[in-house]
């Protein structure tokens, strides 16, 4: 079963995306904080990361390195409420993610570009 | 901000080199006719070198400023206008030299008007100066007799056309220093309150974003939630209407997000109407808030080729200008046409009250907002508040079609 970790410090969107990412049958890790995707990077093997950008802000750079220096086949995908084509500009390493996704986007939309990462 | 004054600067002084380069013109063509018509020849190699010198090289040549910066090259530049309007006057002598005297001035008020305090002082001494020396010189005779007439002034003559210019050219230096104080004081106010107003936009920008983005973050939950609601209980009406309402609040949110920001867009064929549409959607809260009322003809059927968001928020930074204008209770027309060869907008405000109303239109000369490519919305949007405030009216612009020139790049 392939393990995906939700980090966002918005509790209802936490567990939602936990919801739905349950029922397409992955298993699912959340996390509220820096400290505490640290702690379950290192502890276990991640298959994707779904990071918040807005709890991170400027030190998601240094957690990609990490996420990917501890496994290197892990998938990325940041998560926003701004708009993406911005953020994009502003991240410098785009190339490790797979890609940014907007919270303004359906839930469908969202889970399928994880579907699709992870098939 | 720097920048941007020594852009005023440097076309200030592109002015000012146009204006040295007209005068120094009309002088040779005055001492050419002297010359041919009149029998007189002030005309010789030096003078004619002054005068190119001052109609050519006395200018702000991209070469010159490079080397010594705009602040430094405005003191050169006067210099050399005293040095020749002291060599006239040396050169010709007699009543020509009372006349040309008259340069003095006109360089000391331009100081004034282009620079400052310290360019007025230098240009009011250096005049000072250098016209004592030539009127002494030319008196006491240790300055050799260069002038044309070998004319003598008498005692008497000379110190009153001394100490008479003198005096004018202090009281000018003393006019033109305080004139400088004051366009200056006006200038620092203007970019004070273009500052204070620009501070307030961003504050207000920064904590609209911030609660825009919180929006988003809730309204996914909203969403999440109204899913799994219809998995529990089938699709209910009450629910689809819920979807709708989150749909329409995430559209707007998205739309504010999406404002001024530099992105990656591309150029699309889209209808005017429709991003007017969307505008009036972005700012309708504002609009109600004021109580102006919204009148829109929007006919034009054919589509244009344009960043939307940039053309957008165009729109919504023309209707904020006009509703800011209007104040409370009013109205805005917008008309979007399609004319024979281009496009019509027309965005007018009406003034409700007594002898308030004014329906006056101007043209927008800039032919079409296609230009952003070159100009940068920013410019062209501070281009048109600059023209709304000034004319306090109605805007029309004209967009050019797809199959003209001005289009294709």
């Amino acid at each position: 079963m392939k393990k995906v970790l939700v980090a966002d410090d918005e509790l209802q969107v936490r567990e939602l995306l936990r919801v739905f990412l349950e029922k397409e049958g992955f298993l699912v890790k959340v996390a509220s904080s820096v400290e505490e995707v640290k702690e379950l990077l290192e502890k276990e093997k991640i298959d994707l990361l779904l990071l918040d950008y807005n709890l991170f802000g400027k030190k998601i750079e240094e957690l990609i390195s990490k996420a990917k220096f501890l496994n290197k086949d892990s998938k990325i995908f940041i998560l926003s409420g701004f708009n993406p084509e911005i953020l994009e500009k502003s991240l410098a390493s785009k190339e490790l993610i797979e890609g940014l996704l907007s919270k303004a986007e359906d839930i469908d939309k969202i889970l399928e570009r994880i579907i699709q990462a992870l098939s | 901000m720097e920048n941007t004054l020594n852009r005023e600067l440097i076309k200030k002084y592109l002015w000012a080199g146009k204006i040295r380069f007209i005068s120094a013109v009309i002088f040779f063509t005055f001492l050419f006719l002297l010359k041919f018509l009149g029998g007189y020849s002030y005309l010789n190699p030096y003078l004619i070198s002054l005068l190119l010198v001052e109609a050519f090289l006395n200018q702000p040549y991209k070469v010159f400023l490079k080397r010594v910066g705009v602040f430094r090259f405005q003191f050169y530049q006067i210099l050399i206008d005293l040095i020749v309007i002291s060599w006239f006057i040396y050169y010709l002598g007699g009543l020509e030299a009372k006349v040309v005297s008259l340069g003095y001035y006109a360089v000391i008020l331009w100081a004034g008007f282009l620079s400052g305090v310290e360019a007025v002082i230098f240009a009011t001494l250096s005049s000072a100066l250098l016209f004592s020396f030539i009127v002494l010189g030319s008196f006491f005779r240790f300055l050799p007799s260069l002038d044309f007439f070998k004319s003598e002034l008498s005692w008497g003559d000379t110190f009153s056309f001394l100490f008479g210019n003198l005096a004018f050219i202090f009281a000018f230096g003393y006019f033109s220093a305080k004139s400088a104080s004051l366009i200056k004081e006006l200038e620092r106010q203007r970019v004070k309150n273009f500052l204070n107003y620009n501070n307030k936009l961003l504050v207000i920008g920064h904590l609209l974003s911030g609660f825009v983005h919180e929006t988003i973050n809730h309204l996914l939950s909203i969403r999440g939630y109204i899913r799994l609601l219809y998995e529990k209980y089938g699709h209910l009406e009450e629910l689809r209407k819920i979807e709708e309402q989150e749909a329409k609040i995430r559209r707007f949110s998205s739309g504010i997000l999406g404002l001024s920001q530099d992105s990656k867009e591309e150029f699309l064929a889209v209808s005017p109407s429709l991003v007017i549409e969307e505008a009036l959607e972005l700012v309708f809260p504002l609009l109600r808030m004021y109580n102006i009322k919204i009148e829109k003809r929007l006919e034009a059927k054919k589509e244009i080729f344009i960043k939307p968001r940039a053309l957008k928020e165009v729109f919504v930074s023309i209707i904020l200008e006009l509703t800011e204008e209007i104040g409370k209770k009013g109205l805005i027309r917008i008309v979007v046409k399609d004319q024979r060869d281009y496009l019509e907008i027309i965005f007018e405000k009406v003034k409700k009250g007594v002898s308030l109303k004014r329906e006056e239109k101007f043209s927008w000369r800039r032919e079409d907002l296609f230009s952003f490519k070159k100009e940068g919305i920013l410019q062209v949007l501070s281009q048109l508040q600059a023209e709304l405030r000034e004319k306090e009216s109605s805007l029309i612009i004209r967009l050019k079609r797809r199959s003209e020139e001005s289009f294709s790049s």
